[in-house]
């Protein structure tokens, strides 16, 4: 009677074990790749050289060039620019992420900048007089 | 019947997984922290949009009736801006060798005269005529752009904040130790200083005592030796890009005076100062 019982025990909790195991390995996978493709694109590391390299980028183009660049519809970001050195520092609002700031370099001749709490980006270059000149502004998507 | 599969039982199980996984949670997830961390050539980046935005900048490119072509680059703009050198391209290391030298006072370019640049890396520009290039005769052109110290930037390589940074980052907030060496100290020295000078004398040693005391046991010698050998420390590790060769580069056309077009390249080096 006991190794029936104990039997019945065993092979109930073989099954909901299986099952969930079968559904944790469907679920887990895809949710990493998600966390995973959501945290490279929003970091501050990827956000402040992606709009460092794009500002450098605005100075390639002869007469006038308007760059736009929204890195995440979720994330605000405070943005800071010194001496051609900028920094980015994220808001995640997430146990599980810091909020730390990264920076990256940038060539160009734009002046000193700052933004709190934005995700959107918009970098303009003119030429006049045969000078380039370079500006940046920031909004936020709410 | 005893012992049958019941929804009681499955329920029950599964409040069990549901309590295991939660525990998992609590041990572990609650502890770890997604970070992102990047990895690539950054020098090789900035070398690349660095040379992409010379080839159209205003103070090197051929402009006629106002507009700029990006890609032709004006020899009378360079001649004015650059060090310019005719020798045979005999060896391009032995060139390399003269140009990376920190004493080539010749290419230093003001950063008034070329706005374009990244302030906090040394950077050299070649441009290169490769028509009729050959070991009697090659016309280079060559910059560096040295980085723009900072008050900052002084301020840190400063041996004396050097020292100090590292005193302040080496402590461990073991004041156990000290204290107990300048009640040691204080003790002997108000003796002395009792024996001396009185009252006042006692007082005095005691201060003294307690401070030397409580420097003295504050830091282990090996966190002295480390602060000294830090304050001491000038960073000679450098990252060169790769991108200084004169088979790489971006093509560019340059136009002399007399309207002919010679075929040439520009390579922009970058150098920075390992962190």
């Amino acid at each position: 009677m006991k190794a029936q019982l104990f039997k019945k025990w065993f092979l109930s909790l073989f099954f909901i074990a299986l099952i969930t195991a079968l559904i944790l390995y469907n679920f887990l996978p895809y949710f990493f790749e998600s966390v995973s493709l959501f945290l490279s694109l929003s970091a501050a590391e990827v956000v402040a050289d992606q709009l460092a390299t794009l500002i450098t980028a605005s100075s390639v183009a002869p007469f006038y060039i308007e760059i736009t660049y929204a890195p995440s519809k979720e994330i605000k970001y405070d943005v800071s620019a010194k001496n051609r050195r900028l920094e980015v520092k994220p808001y995640y609002n997430s146990p599980v992420t810091r909020d730390i700031t990264k920076y990256a370099f940038y060539g160009v001749n734009l002046p000193d900048f700052s933004f709190e709490k934005v995700n959107i980006f918009s970098i303009t270059k003119i030429v006049e007089n045969s000078k380039s000149i370079y500006s940046i502004s920031a909004s936020s998507s709410d | 019947m005893k012992g049958d599969i019941t929804l009681s039982t499955i329920i029950e199980n599964l409040l069990m997984i549901g309590f295991a996984l939660l525990i998992l949670y609590l041990l572990y997830f609650s502890k770890m922290f997604f970070t992102t961390s990047l990895e690539q050539e950054s020098n090789e980046r900035y070398s690349i949009l660095l040379a992409n935005g010379l080839i159209s900048h205003e103070k090197l490119v051929y402009e006629k009736n106002g507009r700029i072509f990006r890609g032709i680059l004006d020899a009378k703009k360079l001649d004015a801006l650059f060090y310019k050198t005719e020798t045979g391209l005999r060896n391009e290391s032995e060139f390399r060798e003269k140009i990376l030298n920190p004493t080539f006072k010749e290419g230093k370019l003001s950063r008034k005269e070329l706005d374009i640049g990244y302030n906090q890396l040394t950077i050299y520009i070649y441009i290169i005529d490769l028509n009729d290039c050959n070991e009697n005769k090659c016309v280079i052109w060559a910059g560096v752009l040295l980085p723009i110290e900072t008050l900052d930037d002084w301020v840190k390589d400063n041996p004396v904040y050097k020292f100090f940074k590292c005193m302040y980052e080496s402590f461990d907030n073991n004041w156990a130790r000290p204290t107990a060496t300048c009640a040691g100290l204080a003790a002997t020295g108000a003796i002395i200083g009792g024996l001396i000078g009185g009252p006042v004398g006692a007082l005095i040693g005691a201060v003294v005592g307690c401070a030397a005391g409580f420097l003295g046991n504050m830091y282990s010698a090996a966190e002295w030796e480390n602060c000294i050998k830090e304050a001491g420390r000038d960073v000679k590790d450098m990252y060169v890009s790769k991108i200084l060769s004169f088979k790489q580069g971006l093509p560019v056309n340059i136009i002399y005076e007399d309207g002919s077009i010679h075929v040439g390249r520009i390579i922009v080096g970058i150098v920075r100062e390992k962190p």
